[in-house]
């Protein structure tokens, strides 16, 4: 807490804030961090050579290949979300299994999973994309963003 | 017990991104010698006349921002496939732009088909080899280039 507001608590707060930090487990970052780049390094080499395979079996350019690469990933995580194996990725790696793409579909089928006692129309038709609603919703507006700033960049920047 | 298989992915992603490009290139999915051109860069067994492709390899091979090049030539068109060194390729629209460009002013005569994406080369070279191997006539190698340049048209 920084020390601005540390000095408006009474201090009883104070003393309770003391007794916290003591006892508070410590986050092992650099171990977590490891752990992240590693898991998410190992789902980004399978996605390569996903897209490898569509490059080479199939008439995708490198460009063209990322779609099915994208759809394969996530429909890969899918599966491996219903059979409870993501899950223990996901414990293990943190960050590194939820950023790449495949978190994407993590999020979609454990919400239904969740849901689906509530019914399938209520249940998991309304809460599947209860966490995967905000991803797609600040993934579609980052991409206007972005799309934007180039826009400007290139009409008036002369890039 | 469970760190033990942690350290050993560990130490082999880094002996792995330690690996030169070109080990890699031998040792990746595209098989021995799809990957790799031969040193002329161009179909030089072939029967139709490889002159222009083999000067356009000559040029490109000089250049530092390409790493490996394959040229095919035939009527007037000039199809050309290379790829980008790793670290260059944060300008490949630029080297894309400059090469294509300069390509169009050394062979005015031609239609430049030039693309550095990875599966155009592969297809670029599988051709080369085709014409190096077997005698195919214009009307082949033409198809075929069309295909490539559809190929690498392709948007979606």
């Amino acid at each position: 807490m920084a020390n601005e507001k540390r000095k408006n608590l009474t201090p009883v707060q104070q003393e309770y804030h003391l007794f916290e930090k003591e006892r508070e487990t410590k986050r092992p970052i650099v171990r977590n961090c490891a752990r992240a780049f590693l898991v998410g390094g190992i789902i980004c080499t399978i996605g390569q050579a996903i897209s490898y395979f569509y490059m080479y079996f199939f008439d995708f350019t490198e460009q063209t290949a990322g779609n099915p690469t994208v759809a394969t990933m996530v429909f890969l995580s899918m599966i491996l979300t219903g059979l409870g194996v993501y899950d223990r990725i996901a414990q293990f790696a943190g960050a590194g299994s939820a950023v790449p793409v495949t978190g994407f579909g993590n999020a979609v089928i454990s919400a239904a999973i969740e849901h689906r006692t509530e019914g399938f129309v209520l249940g998991v038709g309304s809460n599947m994309f209860k966490l995967a609603g905000s991803v797609i919703l600040f993934g579609t507006f980052a991409a206007f963003v972005i799309a934007l700033i180039k826009t400007i960049a290139i009409q008036w920047g002369g890039l | 017990m469970k760190q033990w298989w942690l350290v050993v992915m560990a130490a082999l992603m880094v002996a792995s991104g330690c690996a030169k490009e070109e080990t890699e290139q031998k040792q990746s999915l595209q098989g021995t010698n799809l990957m790799r051109a031969q040193t002329s860069g161009t179909a030089k067994g072939t029967k139709l006349d490889q002159g222009p492709a083999e000067r356009a390899a000559d040029y490109l091979r000089r250049r530092e921002d390409i790493r490996d090049v394959v040229v095919v030539n035939s009527g007037d068109r000039l199809l050309v496939a290379y790829q980008i060194p790793h670290m260059q390729r944060w300008n490949r629209k630029k080297i894309e732009k400059d090469v294509e460009g300069r390509l169009r002013d050394m062979f005015p005569g031609y239609k430049v088909i030039s693309s550095s994406d990875l599966k155009i080369f592969w297809k670029t070279q599988q051709l080369k080899t085709k014409m190096s191997n077997k005698s195919l006539d214009h009307r082949e190698v033409n198809r075929e280039i069309g295909r490539i340049e559809k190929l690498s048209k392709e948007q979606t």
